[in-house]
């Protein structure tokens, strides 16, 4: 007898819950927002580059460059050879922002190495633009950099890039040792590094 | 005596069938017709939708948001919020409509955030209005600062009752932190769930 009790209310609680178990799921619901944020990419891009020396018309031993773009057109590597008293290096790059928002371009950063180099060289950078396309670059490396080098304004840094601008950067090198200075650094190495720093453009 | 028996009999009947024309005629029915309506639960998203986001100068952020999977009676069941080429401080806004279009009081009793790719994880900093979806950077399986990716802020639905036919005005914000991954797709769903 009291096994079938026991039964009868086990049977009754399970009914019962059921029973709210479907009432329950029959007067909840719910909406539902579904959402996707893409985010953008940031880069700039070397997009081409001339590289050329300046030398005295009497100099019979020439300095020489070699400008060669690393693959993630990140890096130019310059390699400017039997520099000589009065000697001048220059190169033009194209940097393109090749990202989808605009960045901003800071003055460069220079750096020697090793640091008392800094003593026997001059560097000279400017900017030209941002320009929408492509700018002519002259192509003859033993021609002084272009004429826009002491005729145009510059904009002032930071320069904005929006995407698919393009900046025109002029590196101008001079080797201003003196003879005797030049004698005692023969065969030595300066290693100058031009640093070009960007970021988001509406960064605080 | 045996034709007295017959007529008694043929009185009987008659007065049977008499009795029971008359008994027909004196009975009828009465009936109840009860219909009930059972109470319908349902919130739906109605127009309008309007979206915005914090660019002032230039635009290079976008956010689209749309209305899904349509109602018979009445408005929407899924909002979708679309942001391309976000990058940080970018923050979009979706400001959006409720309506109870059953017969029931609806109170809405939870909002849950979460990734349904599962690649990042949702922590509340008030409850039910503001918080944000992290990433497990370091792989440590908890959140630690610097791995907020999408500051998400909504309005605060919880405990909201709605009539029927009541209109309800809700807005959702999603900040991109400067965090998040250049050229990647982060993936969000908000659940508002009600009841009756």
């Amino acid at each position: 007898m009291k096994t079938n009790k026991t039964l009868v209310l086990f049977v009754a609680l399970i009914i019962a819950t059921s029973i709210i178990g479907i009432t329950y799921t029959h007067w909840t619901a719910s909406l539902n927002i579904t959402g996707t944020a893409e985010t953008g990419k940031q880069k700039i891009e070397i997009k081409c580059y001339r590289c050329g020396t300046f030398n005295w018309p009497c100099c019979t031993k020439r300095s020489t460059v070699t400008c060669i773009l690393s693959e993630d057109k990140q890096t130019l590597n310059v390699e400017w050879e039997n520099v000589r008293p009065l000697s001048k290096l220059w190169i033009v790059l194209v940097i393109e922002n090749t990202g989808t928002i605009p960045v901003d371009v800071e003055t460069p950063n220079i750096t020697f190495n090793p640091e008392k180099m800094q003593n026997y060289f001059k560097v000279y950078t400017i900017f030209f633009g941002p320009f929408n396309s492509l700018p002519h670059i002259l192509h003859d490396e033993n021609s002084d950099p272009p004429d826009c080098w002491n005729l145009c304004k510059p904009p002032k840094l930071p320069v904005q890039l929006d995407p698919g601008q393009k900046l025109v950067m002029a590196i101008c090198i001079k080797f201003i040792a003196t003879c005797c200075t030049f004698h005692r650094l023969q065969g030595t190495t300066a290693e100058i590094t031009t640093t070009l720093n960007y970021y988001q453009w509406n960064l605080p | 005596m045996k034709e007295k028996t017959l007529a008694l009999a043929i009185v009987i009947l008659i007065t049977t069938s008499v009795a029971g024309v008359v008994y027909a005629h004196w009975t009828g029915q009465i009936q109840i017709r009860v219909t009930a309506h059972i109470g319908s639960l349902t919130i739906r998203f109605i127009n309008p939708l309007k979206w915005s986001d914090n660019e002032a100068t230039k635009d290079v952020g976008h956010i689209n948001c749309y209305y899904t999977q349509p109602d018979p009676t009445e408005g929407y069941k899924k909002l979708i919020i679309e942001i391309s080429n976000a990058y940080p401080n970018y923050a979009a806004h979706c400001n959006f409509t409720l309506k109870n279009i059953g017969t029931a009081i609806s109170t809405i009793v939870n909002v849950t955030i979460s990734d349904p790719n599962g690649e990042l994880k949702w922590k509340w900093t008030t409850k039910y209005t503001k918080g944000f979806l992290w990433k497990d950077f370091n792989k440590n399986n908890a959140y630690n600062p610097g791995e907020e990716i999408i500051y998400i802020t909504i309005t605060d639905l919880v405990n909201l009752e709605f009539e029927p036919r009541q209109v309800e005005k809700a807005q959702i914000e999603a900040q991109i932190t400067e965090n998040a991954e250049e050229c990647h797709s982060y993936g969000l769903e908000v659940s508002i769930a009600y009841e009756s």
